[in-house]
């Protein structure tokens, strides 16, 4: 289980999240919605550490509360910048793989047998889809706890975009915790379990896919719609 | 599968497969393929999968068989029942539908006719 309370991160004098609380049950697949801008990456980066998030916050990973542990559980390729662009993605996978214990060969082949992708290229030479895919499917192959998906879309067209989320469906370990940026929003409605909104780096929704369309009649599109037609105080613009 | 309006998705899953049973995909008896199969094949929440299976189990049209997984039921009477309920069903809310618009005379004219139509073009 992940628990997230009272997460703030400023930059100066500009708050980018502002005291954000949530928790993520073990399978669950939540995803992380949004308008450009709105924090959800920083989100994900606070949630690694990657950058440092206000001291009121408090994060656990399955009991873990050390920055240490944390990362050891949790998947998540923010970029490939760490790569040269003369690597191939086999030396990119070698290096992934001897610094993460978990990085599970066959579900890595698996994966890169699916998507295409081709353990001689190089990284330099690869189109925005495809290092897409590698960040992806590099992701996938762990056996972690919590995996961070940015965005993984990204210049992806439908039938990719369809077979990486197939791909996800069926490679991820049991009780594998997901939480997932996008901008798809009706592509991922049938494939999560509940959104989580952020709004000028607040979270104002989160709510199960389930519950939005039993309870308010809705498409998690409209509701989305819905949440950005509302100000802050909640009251519909 | 594409999903429709903002009915709950479980509901609009095992409408699906049930759909997939009584057209003969999944045979009287055969097995239905793991939550985890179904879940990737059809890009759906693993848990929405599992409720929609437990709703054919509950409805009597699946059988969990313990450490096998889901099979379609081998009773040919009950499963007959079971398809005869879901059409009786599915007339009754077309029949309420319609008779919002039209008179039951004009309702009964309209659908002989497109029956008759129907026979025509199998």
């Amino acid at each position: 289980m992940l628990t997230v309370k009272n997460l703030s991160y400023r930059q100066g004098m500009k708050r980018i999240l502002s005291d954000i609380s949530f928790q993520v049950e073990t399978g669950e697949f939540i995803g992380l919605l949004g308008e450009n801008g709105v924090g959800k990456t920083t989100l994900m980066r606070a949630l690694t550490g990657l950058v440092i998030a206000s001291k009121e916050t408090q994060i656990s990973l399955d009991g873990h509360r050390d920055w240490g542990s944390i990362l050891a559980h949790t998947a998540f390729v923010p970029n490939l910048n760490w790569a040269s662009q003369g690597m191939t993605i086999w030396n990119v996978v070698s290096f992934y793989q001897a610094g993460y214990p978990d990085f599970n060969q066959n579900r890595w082949q698996e994966i890169a047998e699916e998507l295409q992708i081709n353990s001689k290229d190089k990284v330099g030479h690869l189109s925005k889809g495809q290092r897409e895919r590698l960040v992806f499917a590099l992701t996938v192959s762990r056996d972690a706890s919590l995996f961070l998906l940015d965005e993984p879309f990204g210049g992806v067209d439908v039938m990719t975009r369809r077979k990486l989320l197939q791909s996800l469906l069926r490679w991820l370990p049991d009780g594998a915790m997901v939480l997932m940026s996008t901008h798809e929003i009706s592509e991922i409605e049938p494939v999560i379990d509940r959104a989580i909104i952020l709004k000028h780096g607040c979270l104002v929704a989160d709510k199960e896919i389930e519950v939005i369309r039993e309870q308010y009649q809705m498409t998690l599109e409209q509701y989305f719609m819905k949440q950005h037609a509302m100000n802050r105080k909640g009251v519909e613009a | 599968m594409e999903f429709k309006g903002t009915e709950p998705l479980y509901i609009q899953v095992a409408k699906y497969l049930e759909g997939e049973i009584f057209s003969d995909k999944y045979p009287l008896g055969t097995k239905i393929p793991g939550v985890r199969e179904l879940s990737a094949d059809l890009v759906i929440n693993g848990r929405t999968v599992q409720s929609a299976l437990n709703k054919l189990v509950d409805e009597g049209l699946l059988e969990t068989k313990r450490g096998l997984g889901n099979f379609v039921i081998t009773d040919k009477a009950r499963f007959n029942e079971i398809k005869h309920q879901k059409i009786e069903k599915m007339t009754q809310s077309f029949i309420e539908e319609s008779l919002t618009l039209v008179s039951s005379a004009e309702l009964s004219r309209i659908f002989l006719s497109a029956l008759e139509q129907s026979k025509g073009d199998e």
